[in-house]
């Protein structure tokens, strides 16, 4: 009974979330799929252009890249941070949120100064020799990588210390008496119980690369468009909106898909029962 | 299958006051010790030291003559059943018994045949596939335990491991690992609070109180010569009567009452005798008896439980009766001479 009546409590949340998210998408889909010749020359005119495919596939992979060095940087930093005393847990927690204090493009333009050709990182290179000339990292994808990186890395750390700070240390503990070396335990133990967090930092770190628009407009020039950018080129510069709404309802299905696999992934990974985690 | 000697080990957590203060004993191979005492005594922390988990603040810990103090844990080849269990979440009951023979890299048929065997002897053969997450509370324990006794450790470490089996099962689980234990010829180093399990299932005991050992003997020397107040109250003794004045070697006057005891009183301040030992009598002038009147009483099932006023104070007496005897009683106590006993510290 009481089950029963506390389901309708739940409507306007869920109402606020259809209208929210879902009216606005479909206003996007529905012009361009009106009828099949529109649908053909939109999507079809899409595929067929070299120069879009490979927007699409360099935000791929810059997506890809990005949530690959994310993991790479963020569990490490982590489980270090997760396992310090509280207090220092505490400070430290919130140092690596402080970059999302600051604004986007300001954030942007301070990457400007430092992947210039007279910026910190060239003039660093060519200190310890390993480059003669300055080097072009700005404008490249490089550079939206690494933006995006810096951009997301606190996200995927903040969301890994929760999954970690949840772990019984006493598991580890057993691990470690039953013969497991740490980086045994590292690999067998923590990992195989972090499979949520990563999936989830992965997701969140991936979808928003895919999407992102300030730091691949800001660090990629013009030569290097990724999807946000040219949906804003051909919506705003070309005044072309149906055929933007259709890069965009693409970048909706591609990240859509992509996060989907990354679940049914880890579903094979990790194979405990719901109700473990 | 190694002796175990503990010297002089101390610890301090950051500095603070000391939680184990300069604690000394030696384990013998294959034998069974329990650590007993209350909560927060330091049991765990002992136990953690030992198996390398913790880092003591100065002792030794040293396994066959030789010092390990320094030895990391995955290389002490020892194993330990966990208070919380510690079971790995994404394995099986299966992978999980299975890890530590892993570890040691030993090949698959084997494995496959240990874990089998180790199962069906805890009773968890059925539930192989299972995750933790699956199981009882005692289930998990026992696969904590099985996981353990699969190695065949020199030394096996347990933090309380039947505290969360129901009392039928307690038994049967304790009798099980003191088989095994005997079986695999194990040193076995058991923690609990649980004065019973721990004579029922130990070859010696050793009663910590805050940080320190207050007696380290076995379960019959224990029951019958506790050494110290704080251990005759902890296994049982509730009646505690003052020697006043020493009238010879063992005997005493307390209120204008003589008692006799079979043990020298030497310096000792305190005897104590336990409620069961207590006897209600007919005849009030027999040695070592006092007259005294009921205040309360209390049904135990096999037994009552009196509380008694007497000159001496309030004595506590078990009686094995159908019928209880009523408030107010007159009653005559014994506190026979053998029962009473003196306690040295
Ligand atoms: N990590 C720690 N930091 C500070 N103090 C601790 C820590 N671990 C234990 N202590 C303290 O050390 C003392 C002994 O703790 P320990 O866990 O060894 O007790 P125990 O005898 O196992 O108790 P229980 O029967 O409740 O398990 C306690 O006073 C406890 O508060
Ligand atoms: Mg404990």
């Amino acid at each position: 009974m009481r089950a029963n009546n506390g389901k309708y409590l739940l409507l306007p949340a869920l109402i606020s979330v259809a209208l929210f998210t879902f009216y606005p998408i479909i206003q996007i889909a529905l012009p361009t799929i009106k009828d099949f010749s529109t649908f053909k020359d939109l999507y079809g005119s899409f595929f067929t252009s070299t120069y879009n495919v490979r927007v699409l596939g360099r935000t791929f992979l810059i997506a890809v890249i990005t949530t690959f060095i994310v993991l790479l940087i963020g569990l490490p930093v982590s489980l270090w941070i997760a396992r310090q005393k509280k207090n220092l847990r505490q400070v430290l927690s919130i140092l690596i949120l402080f970059p999302m204090l600051t604004n986007a493009v300001v954030r942007n333009f301070a990457w400007i100064i430092i992947l210039g050709r007279d910026g910190i990182v060239n003039k660093l290179l060519m200190a310890i020799g390993i480059i003669s000339k300055p080097a072009s990292i700005l404008y490249t994808n490089t550079s939206i990588v690494i933006g995006s990186v810096y951009l997301f890395l606190p996200i995927m750390i903040t969301s890994l210390i929760g999954s970690i700070s949840e772990l019984n240390i006493e598991v580890e503990e057993a691990a470690a008496v039953l013969g497991s070396n740490p980086f045994s335990t590292l690999i067998r133990v923590i990992l195989p119980q972090l499979t949520t967090g990563l999936l989830t930092g992965a997701i969140l770190v991936f979808a928003g690369t895919m999407t992102a628009y300030t730091t691949p407009q800001i660090l990629g020039g013009n030569k290097h468009l990724v999807m946000s950018t040219l949906i804003y080129q051909q919506a705003m510069t070309l005044g072309n909106w149906n055929s933007a709404s259709a890069i965009a309802l693409i970048l909706i299905l591609v990240s859509a898909l992509s996060m989907i696999l990354m679940k049914k992934g880890v579903k094979l990974l990790d194979r405990r029962p719901d109700n473990a985690n | 299958m190694a002796e175990l000697e503990v010297k002089q080990l101390s610890k301090s957590f950051d500095g603070k006051a000391k939680v184990l203060k300069d604690i000394s004993f030696t384990i013998k191979d294959g034998e069974f010790v329990s650590i007993l005492g209350s909560s927060g005594c330091g049991k765990t922390t002992t136990l953690r030291i030992i198996a390398g988990l913790l880092d003591q603040t100065s002792g030794q810990v040293i396994i066959d003559g030789q010092d390990i103090s320094k030895v990391p844990v995955h290389k002490r080849n020892f194993g330990m059943v966990f208070q919380s269990y510690a079971l790995f979440p994404h394995l099986t009951v299966f992978q999980n018994v299975a890890f530590g023979l892993k570890m040691r890299k030993l090949a698959t048929n084997e494995i496959n045949e240990r874990v089998k065997e180790i199962l069906n002897l805890t009773g968890l053969g059925e539930l192989a596939q299972r995750y933790p997450a699956e199981l009882s509370g005692g289930q998990q324990q026992r696969v904590s335990l099985a996981r353990a006794l699969v190695t065949k450790p020199r030394l096996l470490l347990m933090d309380e491991p039947l505290s969360n089996l129901d009392a039928k099962l307690r038994v049967k689980m304790r009798e099980e690992i003191r088989r095994l234990q005997k079986q695999l010829k194990l040193t076995v180093v058991f923690v609990t609070h649980d004065q019973q399990e721990c004579f029922a299932i130990s070859d010696r005991v050793l009663i910590m109180n805050a940080g320190k050992i207050e007696q380290f003997d076995t379960p019959e020397n224990i029951f019958h010569h506790p050494k110290s107040k704080f251990v005759a109250n902890f296994i049982g003794y509730e009646n505690f009567i003052n020697i006043g004045e020493k009238v010879d070697e063992r005997t005493f006057k307390t209120n204008d009452l003589i008692l006799k005891t079979n043990e020298e009183l030497r310096q000792a301040e305190v005897t104590t005798i336990r409620p069961e030992n207590v006897q209600i009598v007919d005849e009030p002038d027999r040695e070592n008896t006092l007259r005294g009147e009921i205040i309360s009483s209390e049904y135990l099932g096999q037994s009552f439980s009196y509380l008694v006023r007497t000159v001496i104070g309030n004595i506590y007496v078990e009686e094995a009766r159908h019928a209880p005897r009523s408030e107010n009683d007159q009653i005559v106590l014994e506190l026979p001479v053998k029962h009473l006993h003196v306690l040295y510290r």
